[in-house]
């Protein structure tokens, strides 16, 4: 039993526990402390803490007063079954041993029996909560027995030691713990700002917290002027744009959100950034951005080449396919569906062969081997290309252009080819019409009668026809350029080089000429005529012309516009010869009826004598023969029978002019020997003779017409009943308008006249008496 | 008719139809013309109006298959007016003499008297 100065020595022990406790935060110190108090107070030379160690089956020397070194901080005990320790945590009870050399119990570590250690006893320490933490061990070097006291004792200070220890470690553990995330969080920043990309933390409230020195540099800002503030502040206008949406939805519904957008940095730059942000466990959002301006740059330019290629690629009007060494499509515009319509070249494509095929104009064939696809795989370049006839879907041919090229090696594929198929249906078409067109042309040009030509502007011809060549006997070679010129008449040629310069600008040359015929040596007149060939431009780029013969037809109209003009002369005159005779008549006649008698006999005497005159031909004459034996045919029959003797030459040729006249006098002088004499009386009888004869110096010849009536007797007053028109005729119109000589005799015995006038000088077509 | 209003005017008439001028010459006396021929070829109608006797002239164009337009030339040279009385039609007619009085035949012998004294102004 402990007396009072013990007790009163173990509670001062206990309270300067305490105080220690109260300055000191190293558990060790403390365990060290309280060791040596507890040694002192029990009036032992030894005492120590063994701490158990995280496995349970080893127990730790930690702490400890008296022992030699190395044993405190260094020495393990095993707490196995026989080790009293173990016994004493076990049972949660101190522990006592008197007598080491007695007990039986437990097995003791060496280093106690070598500190001479004889007796010892062993007091668990629980943490609160009753956990065991280790044993608070006081070791005698003496026998001694421990007593209840010493026990109680032990166990108040253990009672303490426990919170004590759990204080101690739990602000250890602390500290360990702030200490490490400090170190932590050093190593963030160093790391962050080691990135070389932006990065920033935004708080709920999207204030930034965290901006590394990556993302400051781009901003060009200092840390302060970022940090601390509000995203949204920080970065006007980004509330409410893509951006600003994005961080929000990332921030709310906790998803990862991404985008590349363009800014205007804080000094004046635009740079695409890529952002992505992270919803973090704390609620907050970590933010990384990088600059892809470059990459952008290079994508953007690739994909604007990559649409104009396509774009081209399209565009193209023809069908353009790449493929492959088997003969497999790797790359095809729309149009090449219609000709690689399984995507395979076609000379490997079983299915779509019919559909192709070789054309040469001449229709041979093209063995397979020799096709645009087939020699391009084997590395030759087929261009411009090869035609071939294709089918299409609904059976029409369609004229192609195939053109093939080998491509290098892709490293995949090996060598392939690209093809490519122009339609030229159209072209071909066209050429077909030009060709059938152009040999019409030529078949035209040289079978009509035209004598053709081609000309450059300005009149330099370049091509004449075969016509022309034979016409003029000029060659092709001799009427190029002005040589036609010598084909012309001499006086013509003005005439045709003024056409030529003004052809220009009316658009048509045309001018009549006269040209050199070779095969007669004579000239022949020819309308020339010529028209502008122009191009697309509407310049003038040939002329096309071509002469007609118009030779005759010059003539007929030269013929035509006489004969008019004296078929409008006699008419008139005629009229007017017919106006002048009723007049007369009308003078002569005394009623009605002897005038219209008299006019209309001799109406019908002019109209004999137009019939002998509207038979002729140019170069006809009226034969006097003719004209009398009309006269008389016209009288009727019996009265004239036996009593007129007409003797004469035929064929004497009248002076077309003078023929109605000189026809009127006769038909006057027959009228009135009808009438009045001759030809009515018994014994009356009619000579009428005629002949050429000579007219004085060298005027041609004259008709001599003799009238003579015989037998006949006259009336009293002759003058009255035969003067008139026939006497007026004979001796005054014949020599006014013919210059005739006449002579005119109412003999006793009847009319004697002679008139002599000029005959037709023109060769006589036939002669012979009458 | 009792006037005669070419009295004492010179008419030289050219006309190869005997008929057509015996019938005009006979109009013109009766207007109290004096007749200058008539002649039919044109050596004499030429050789007429050399004279300075004529007062006017009526002409045919085609005298015996030859042309008169001398004479007509001659005369208007002198101032002398002339007519012409012809078969043709106008358009055969060269236009220096477009402004000649023409008259187609058949005409009526009248008319060329009116003519004649509008010509001189009577």
């Amino acid at each position: 039993m402990a007396d009072r100065n013990e007790l009163l020595r173990r509670q001062r022990a206990l309270a300067t526990f305490g105080d220690f406790v109260l300055d000191h935060e190293g558990i060790d110190e403390v365990l060290n402390e309280g060791c040596r108090l507890v040694a002192e107070a029990l009036g032992a030379d030894l005492a120590k803490v063994i701490q158990i160690e995280s496995d349970a089956t080893v127990g730790f020397v930690r702490a400890g007063v008296g022992w030699n070194e190395g044993i405190v901080g260094r020495e393990r005990v095993l707490l196995s079954e026989q080790s009293s320790e173990a016994y004493a945590i076990a049972c949660s009870e101190p522990v006592i041993t008197n007598d080491i050399a007695s007990e039986t119990r437990f097995h003791f570590p060496r280093f106690l029996l070598d500190h001479g250690v004889v007796a010892l006893i062993n007091v668990p320490i629980f943490l609160p909560g009753r956990r065991p933490w280790g044993v608070l061990q006081v070791d005698a070097r003496r026998t001694r027995a421990f007593d209840q006291d010493d026990i109680e004792f032990l166990k108040t200070y253990s009672m303490v030691l426990g919170p004590v220890i759990d204080r101690i470690e739990t602000v250890q553990q602390r500290e360990e713990a702030r200490a490490t995330v400090e170190e932590r969080e050093h190593r963030l920043h160093r790391i962050l700002d080691r990135m070389g990309e932006g990065f920033g933390i935004l708080a709920p409230d999207f204030t930034i917290l965290e901006h590394n020195r990556e993302a400051t540099k781009m901003d060009g800002r200092s840390r302060h002027e970022i940090v601390g503030r509000s995203h949204w502040e920080v970065y006007p206008g980004t509330e409410q744009s893509e951006l600003g949406r994005l961080l929000k939805r990332g921030m709310q519904e906790r998803v990862p959100v991404s985008l590349e957008h363009s800014v205007v940095l804080h000094s004046g730059g635009l740079v695409w950034l890529e952002m992505r942000a992270y919803p973090t466990a704390d609620g907050c959002l970590a933010v990384f951005w990088r600059d892809i301006t470059e990459r952008r740059a290079v994508l953007d330019a690739l994909r604007a080449s990559e649409a104009r290629l396509s774009a081209i690629f399209e565009s193209v009007p023809a069908a353009v396919a790449a493929f492959d060494r088997t003969g497999k499509t790797v790359l095809a515009n729309r149009r090449s569906s219609q000709f690689f319509a399984n995507g395979l070249i076609p000379y490997s494509d079983l299915e779509q062969l019919h559909r192709s095929r070789p054309g040469h104009a001449d229709g041979a064939l093209l063995p397979k081997e020799r096709w645009p696809g087939k020699r391009a795989l084997q590395g030759e370049s087929v261009l411009p290309g090869q035609e071939m006839l294709f089918i299409d879907d609904d059976g029409h041919e369609v004229w192609t252009k195939v053109a093939a090229m080998p491509t290098d090696e892709d490293g995949q594929t090996g060598p392939g080819a690209v093809v490519v198929v122009t339609d030229i249906t159209d072209t071909k078409k066209a050429e077909t019409a030009l060709r059938s067109s152009e040999s019409r042309l030529q078949t035209l040009l040289e079978g009509i009668p035209q004598l053709v030509w081609r000309a450059d502007p300005g009149g330099l011809w370049n091509w004449a026809s075969p016509q022309w060549q034979e016409f003029t006997g000029l060659s092709e070679e001799e009427s190029a350029g002005e040589g036609w010129l010598q084909a012309l008449q001499p006086e013509s040629r003005d005439a045709a080089r003024r056409a030529w310069a003004d052809a220009a600008d009316t658009e048509l040359l045309a001018f009549d000429c006269q040209l050199f015929h070779a095969a007669s040596a004579d000239y022949r007149w020819f309308q020339t005529r010529a028209l502008p060939l122009r191009d697309e431009n509407g310049m003038i780029v040939e002329w096309l012309g071509t002469c007609t013969d118009v030779d005759e037809l010059r003539q007929l109209q030269e013929r035509q516009r006489v004969l008019v003009g004296e078929l409008q002369h006699r008419t008139r005159n005629l009229m007017g010869v017919i106006s002048a005779i009723c007049d007369k008549t009308a003078r002569g006649s005394t009623d009605v009826e002897s005038f219209r008698a008299k006019f209309l006999d001799r109406l019908q005497a002019m109209a004999r004598v137009q019939g002998l005159l509207s038979r002729l031909q140019p170069v006809d004459r009226v034969y006097f023969d003719e004209l009398i034996k009309a006269e008389f045919d016209a009288l009727d029959a019996d009265e004239t029978a036996g009593k007129v003797a007409l003797s004469g030459p035929r064929g004497i040729p009248l002076r077309s002019s003078s023929v109605q006249t000189l026809a009127m006098a006769l038909h006057e002088l027959t009228t009135n020997a009808i009438k009045h004499g001759a030809l009515r009386q018994e014994g009356a009888h009619l000579d009428v003779a005629w002949d050429l004869e000579p007219a004085e110096a060298g005027k041609g010849q004259f008709l001599r017409i003799d009238w003579r009536e015989s037998g006949v007797q006259m009336p009293e007053s002759p003058d009255e009943v035969r003067s008139g028109q026939g006497r007026e005729l004979i001796e005054t119109a014949l020599p006014y308008q013919f210059g005739a000589k006449t002579d005119y005799t109412l003999a006793p015995d009847g009319v004697k006249c002679t008139i002599r006038i000029g005959v037709s000088t023109k060769p006589q077509r036939r002669g012979g008496d009458a | 008719m009792t006037e005669q209003p070419l009295k004492g005017v010179r008419v030289l008439v050219a006309e190869d139809e005997y008929l057509i001028a015996d019938a005009l010459c006979k109009e013109l006396q009766t207007s109290g013309a004096q007749i200058i021929g008539p002649v039919a070829q044109m050596e004499a109608a030429l050789s007429l109006a050399r004279g300075d006797n004529i007062d006017a002239a009526v002409l045919d164009i085609n005298l015996g298959g030859v042309e008169a337009y001398p004479v007509a030339d001659l005369l208007t040279s002198r101032g002398v007016p002339v007519v012409f009385a012809t078969g043709y039609d106008v358009f055969t007619i060269p236009v220096q003499y477009a402004r000649v009085l023409t008259f187609m035949k058949p005409f009526r012998a009248t008319t060329i008297v009116k003519a004649l004294r509008h010509q001189l102004g009577r």
